[in-house]
């Protein structure tokens, strides 16, 4: 059995009469230590599928297997407990604590859990080590973001779900950071999840996972997937 | 008009803020409005009710009763627009004292509210709430000298404008106090004179009572009135003297004529007992003659008979003797002189037959000669013997005869001698009669004289009668009242500015949060080319939106519902009609205006300062605040032993000054109100209990019907009877002083007992020593010292109501906190006034019976009234009660300003801190995390805005103190320890409260906020 397993979920919308179909009968399966990227444009639900794989929402229909249990049981505790010690997450406009120093960011995330890395060093991994002591608003966008990556390492989680980890960067830093993303993954065998509209980034993972319209479009698995220095931004 | 459109559509999508912006305007204009409106409200309620109920302005009674002719002279006042004569009747029923009244139709009306007025003389009508209709009310027949009907039946209740209050006052029967009062038509009165006389200043009922306008207008009279006063007083004491002289000169007359009527009788009866007395002296000494009369004549005939016995005896015992020598016995005489006369014939015829010359012839006529001899002897005996017989027979008659005649006389005598001792005993009951009417006649005579000699000095001493000029502040009912409805406005004043100011403060808070959210939207509609003016109008018409509905709801709840509230309290000691609120047009406005302005400026502050960027600007996100480390950080002994949480804490707690300085100065604004609410609450409590349980202990002032020059035996013993000792004698007089432009009333008060003076006042100095009066100066007390400015040693000026001046100094000062006294020995009084008697007696009473006890030295006539400390206190409770509830409103609008402050503060707090939030949710903070991370700073800011605010508290609480004191009270400005941990547990427990509530607003936060862009 894979480590993730998506069978037919689902996510339904009732705005009163109408009711809309955010994702239908969406499959797939992902194994332990795979870099899988979720492509698909705006609206085709790849958001959905990211939130109900993070523990924020929960799907209409449908069983989500993470690690031999099945999340999509799960009530608001479990979920919450779900999110604390079984994922990372990367969000697009980095969501750091301004108030808070990156190291302070990193250990924000890392108190909470049973079995964290340690702080400076995952700060170190992310080659931010001598910046540690600096507030958000003095780190630029990139450095921002490898704090963000470094507070989802830090937890040890089982699963590292990045929503547009590069949006909000330009494509230098973007590359970085997704370089960032790929060797965590192949290094510490991280089970890496990134969603995004771009296509081109689509070619360093191990699967990809097309989804349009609220339904996979197709799903590929990469054999030889690129190095991030190596594909065309 | 699309912006204004896009303000509405903002109203309902932002329904919290906005209602929370119109709950503060309301809450504010509401409490502004309101309590300031309360107290004029109030005096306008009971203008209108003395209004229609025609209150007398002035009243004058006099201590001799008033006369047609004063009414006329009262009427030819100028400033006189009604006087009504009028008279009322005081007497106990079932046993409390009751005034009644005559109906009058023009002044002082009565309210009726059950039942119908008095159509005839045997009915009445009641306070409403003592006697049911058609019950019979009987009073004592000493009201028969007043009152034609002693019975009457109750037709109907009312209420009187004379009596708003439920302490009534003082009365001349029963324990002193005056229980209720009672109506009935004027006819009844029998009396010859007018009791009192009412009386309405002219334009007085156009102003409204207990305002400076009224009191010009009345003051107007009040000054013709006290001319008026000797005048009338000289007149009736005139009047008065020329009865009395009168009566007592017909008096004298009367006796005069009676004396000389009586002292004839007197005399008359008095010869005829002497005569009397000597008729019977005489018939006594008849008598005793009489008595030895008889008695001699007894003698007399006892001896005689005894000496003509004798002589029979003696006779008889010759004839026995000489019988004897015959040797017969009586009897035998006959036959021997028989025998004689035989042997005498035999023996002459023997001498016949013998020769005469013979010898035996010779013998033979000698026998003859002896025996003839011996039978003429016989014969001669036998004479005397009759003759002897004879005479004892009439010896014996003459014995009876006597005895007869003796007895006659005897019996006459006795008869005489018991008329005698008849005519004795009728003299002495004569005698005793006659003194005994002649000494109940000197004695009547004495009393008539006494009387009259009495009555002379009476008049002699006839003090002249006094008026006394009432106004409507003699009736405590009506100053209670004012007192209660200032006191409210005094405390009043100053919070509704304070009130105004966190409310304010708040709006200011909410508009800035609002348009740091919307500054894309500004931003947008900047560069849209919309201008500046008509985007901040559209943000302040949303204000105004939100301020007009809040202002309409606050001033209807300020002026129609606040004061009913405040009112409330009123009703259950006052008898007053429903509260009339006002909408006062003049103070809305200029709530409305300053309300409009300060949101308007509020809100274009806010505005204006986004508009120094460029719209370019406007529309990014506004950059995170930059993170800061913070002055603790810099001591590692305390930042590295902190746990992370507490160090996220503290450095978000700088995060944001404003808001740091927002939420400690709202919280701090609440607990200081809070604080300040309970702090009054303590000391107007604390003040009663330390006036009338530590300093003036006295239980009640016994005031003497007559001013004495100490304790006399009487009181003593009445006194002693009723288990009341150690009672001491005082003078207490009302004597007015001058202090900052204002006259001032003191009372002076020496006593009888300095050394014992401890168990009815107890003095101490203003740091708590005890302290004693001596002869060289008075001890006056705190709230006086302060008005005048005077220490010990000094000197200082108080008049009398005759205006004269006194010159006292000043020993030493008093704790005090109601009323002025100045406290003296009796030779420092006699020293300044002259003289010394005392007028009360201030005791303390041995059990709970105090009623009992009242009411038994009351029926001894001893006594004018009794003034129960216990009345003192109830007085003062009222007016407390009327603050405490005003305290309690305070409470309750400081309640909610706290909790829509706290709330607006932490969801303030919140929205900017969304996506932070949202952030740690995603990273899997539980939802107790999540709260705790945002209440930490909260609570932490606000427990010290509460720490901050007891501070502030206490400054207010003194502040409003000193400014609701007046001249006669002194308020005790501690704080108790209770107050400051209620304080700090309400708020706290809203602060929880908010928390509670933002905690479900926290646990609806969407994660996947934390996704989207920052705008």
């Amino acid at each position: 059995m894979a480590f993730i397993e998506v069978k037919n979920i689902s996510k339904i919308y009732n705005m009163g009469e109408v009711s809309i179909k955010a994702i239908e009968n969406v499959s797939f399966s992902i194994e332990k230590g795979e870099l899988v990227v979720i492509l698909g444009p705006s609206g085709a639900g790849k958001t959905t599928v990211l939130n109900i794989l993070g523990g924020m929402d929960t799907a209409t229909k449908g069983s989500i297997i993470i690690d031999g249990k099945d999340i999509s049981k799960y009530n608001r505790k479990q979920l919450t407990d779900y999110r604390r010690y079984d994922i990372g997450f990367v969000f697009q406009f980095y969501n750091l604590v301004g108030n808070l120093t990156a190291i302070e960011n990193v250990s924000l995330a890392s108190q909470i859990c049973k079995n964290p890395m340690d702080s400076l060093t995952t700060l170190d991994k992310v080659g931010l080590k001598d910046r540690k002591d600096h507030f958000p608003a003095q780190l630029s966008g990139g450095e921002q973001q490898r704090v963000s990556i470094a507070r989802a390492l830090a937890k040890n989680p089982k699963l590292l779900l990045c929503d547009e980890p590069t949006g909000a960067l330009d494509s230098k830093t973007g590359r970085m950071i997704l370089e960032l993303l790929q060797d965590t993954c192949h290094k510490m065998n991280m089970t890496t999840i990134i969603i995004t509209h771009n296509a081109i980034i689509s070619e360093i993972a191990d699967k990809v996972i097309k989804i349009k319209n609220g339904h996979i479009d197709d799903i590929i698995i990469n054999k030889t997937p690129k190095l991030v220095k190596d594909i065309d931004w | 008009m699309l912006l204004l459109k896009n303000s509405f559509i903002k109203i309902r999508k932002s329904l919290g803020r906005f209602f929370s912006l119109i709950f503060i305007v309301a809450l504010g204009s509401a409490f502004f409005s309101g309590i300031r409106e309360t107290s004029q409200d109030m005096i306008k309620t009971m203008d209108n009710y003395y209004d229609e109920t025609s209150l007398m302005d002035y009243k004058i009674v006099s201590t001799m009763g008033l006369t047609e002719d004063d009414v006329n002279s009262l009427k030819e006042l100028s400033h006189a627009y009604k006087v009504v004569p009028s008279y009322s009747y005081e007497t106990l029923i079932d046993g409390n004292s009751t005034k009644i009244y005559a109906i009058t139709e023009e002044i002082n009306k009565v309210k009726l509210i059950e039942g119908r007025m008095p159509t005839k003389n045997n009915e009445i009508i009641v306070e409403d709430g003592t006697y049911q209709i058609n019950d019979t009310i009987t009073l004592d027949s000493s009201a028969k000298d007043t009152l034609k009907n002693t019975t009457y039946t109750v037709v109907g209740t009312i209420r009187s404008p004379l009596y708003i209050y439920e302490n009534k006052g003082i009365s001349t029967v029963g324990d002193g106090k005056l229980d209720t009062f009672m109506y009935i038509p004027e006819d009844n009165f029998t009396i010859d004179y007018y009791t009192e006389i009412y009386l309405i200043a002219s334009n007085s009922t156009d102003k409204i009572s207990y305002l400076d306008d009224y009191l010009e207008v009345t003051k107007l009279l009040e000054d013709e009135l006290k001319n008026l006063k000797p005048i009338r007083e000289t007149a009736r004491y005139e009047e008065i003297l020329k009865e009395a002289m009168q009566e007592i000169y017909d008096a004298e007359e009367e006796l005069q004529t009676k004396k000389a009527e009586n002292d004839q009788k007197f005399l008359d009866a008095l010869e005829e007992i002497e005569t009397n007395e000597q008729k019977l002296n005489d018939a006594k000494v008849a008598y005793q003659n009489g008595v030895n009369t008889l008695n001699s004549t007894k003698q007399e005939m006892e001896t005689t008979f005894a000496n003509e016995k004798a002589k029979i005896e003696e006779g008889r015992k010759q004839i026995t003797s000489t019988l004897d020598k015959y040797g017969i016995k009586e009897n035998q005489i006959d036959t021997t002189i028989s025998t004689l006369d035989n042997q005498i014939n035999s023996l002459n015829q023997l001498l016949n037959t013998l020769d005469p010359s013979s010898e035996q012839y010779l013998q033979v006529q000698e026998q003859i000669t002896t025996l003839t001899t011996s039978k003429e002897g016989l014969n001669q005996l036998k004479t005397s013997i009759n003759t002897l017989n004879q005479g004892e027979e009439e010896l014996e008659q003459g014995i009876a005869t006597w005895e007869k005649e003796y007895q006659t006389n005897k019996n006459t005598l006795d008869n005489s001698y018991q008329d005698i001792l008849m005519g004795e005993q009728e003299l002495a009951k004569g005698k005793e009669e006659y003194n005994t009417n002649y000494q109940t006649y000197q004695e009547e005579i004495q009393k008539a004289n006494d009387e009259i000699a009495k009555a002379k000095e009476e008049v002699q001493n006839l003090e002249k009668p006094v008026w006394y000029l009432l106004d409507r502040e003699d009736n405590s009912g009506y100053t209670t009242f004012y007192e209660s409805a200032t006191k409210v406005d005094s405390i009043a004043s100053v919070f509704p500015v304070f009130f105004i100011l966190v409310a304010l403060l708040m709006c200011m808070n909410t508009m800035t949060r609002m348009i740091d959210e919307e500054r894309g939207e500004i931003g947008l509609f900047t560069s849209l080319g919309i201008s500046k003016g008509k985007i901040i109008f559209s943000y302040i018409f949303y204000v105004l939106i939100a301020t007009t509905i809040g202002l309409i709801l606050g001033l209807l709840v300020g002026y129609y519902i606040v004061p009913h509230f405040l009112f409330g309290v009123y009703t259950s000691s006052f008898t007053i009609p429903s509260l009339i609120t006002y909408f006062n047009l003049k103070a809305s406005i200029i709530i409305i205006i300053v309300c409009f302005l300060t949101m308007s400026i509020v809100t274009y502050i806010a505005t204006n300062r986004d508009f120094k960027y460029m719209p370019s600007s406007l529309l990014r996100p506004i950059a995170p605040k930059m993170g800061r480390k913070v002055l603790l950080e810099k001591i590692p002994l305390i930042w590295n032993h902190l746990s992370f949480i507490w160090k996220v804490t503290i450095r978000n707690l700088f995060r944001y000054k404003k808001r740091i300085i927002m939420t400690i100065i709202g919280i701090s604004g609440c607990t200081a109100l809070l604080l300040t609410g309970f702090g009054i609450k303590d000391s107007v409590n604390s003040l009663l209990d330390k006036q009338f349980k530590e300093i003036q202990t006295y239980e009640a002032l016994l005031f003497l019907e007559e001013s004495k020059e100490g304790p006399t035996p009487e009181i003593t013993e009445l006194l002693s009877q009723n288990n009341i000792t150690k009672e001491i004698y005082t003078n207490m007089e009302s004597y007015t002083f001058k202090a900052q432009n204002k006259t001032l009333d003191v009372y002076v008060m020496a006593f009888s007992d300095i050394t014992n003076i401890n168990n009815y006042l107890i003095l101490k100095d203003l740091e708590g020593n005890n302290i004693t009066l001596d002869d060289y100066g008075v001890i006056i007390t705190q709230k006086m010292a302060e008005l005048l400015g005077v220490q010990k040693g000094d000197t200082f000026q108080i008049r009398n109501s005759n205006n004269e001046l006194f010159i006292l100094k000043v020993s030493n000062i008093a704790q005090n906190y109601v009323n002025n006294y100045i406290y003296m020995t009796p030779s420092y009084y006699e020293k300044i006034f002259s003289s010394t008697t005392y007028n009360a007696i201030m005791i303390n009473f041995p059990d709970d019976n105090i009623e009992e006890i009242g009411n038994n030295l009351m029926n001894s006539n001893n006594f004018s009234s009794i003034q129960y400390t216990k009345d003192n206190m109830a007085i003062f409770e009222d007016i407390i009660d009327g603050m405490n509830d005003i305290v309690y409103l305070i409470i309750g609008f400081s309640t909610f300003l706290a909790i829509t402050v706290l709330y607006n503060l932490t969801t303030i707090n919140i929205s900017e801190r969304k996506r932070e939030i949202a952030s740690l949710k995603v990273l899997g903070f539980h939802d107790n995390e999540v709260s705790t991370y945002v209440y930490r700073e909260t609570i932490i800011l606000t427990i010290f805005g509460i720490i901050l605010g007891i501070g502030l508290g206490l400054s207010l609480n003194l502040f409003v103190l000193t400014v609701a004191e007046t001249d006669e009270i002194l308020f005790v400005k501690d704080v108790h320890f209770l107050s400051y941990i209620y304080t700090f547990i309400i708020m706290l427990l809203f602060t929880v409260l908010v928390q509670f509530i933002t905690y479900f607003i926290l646990k609806k936060i969407n994660m996947i906020d934390s996704l989207k862009s920052v705008e």
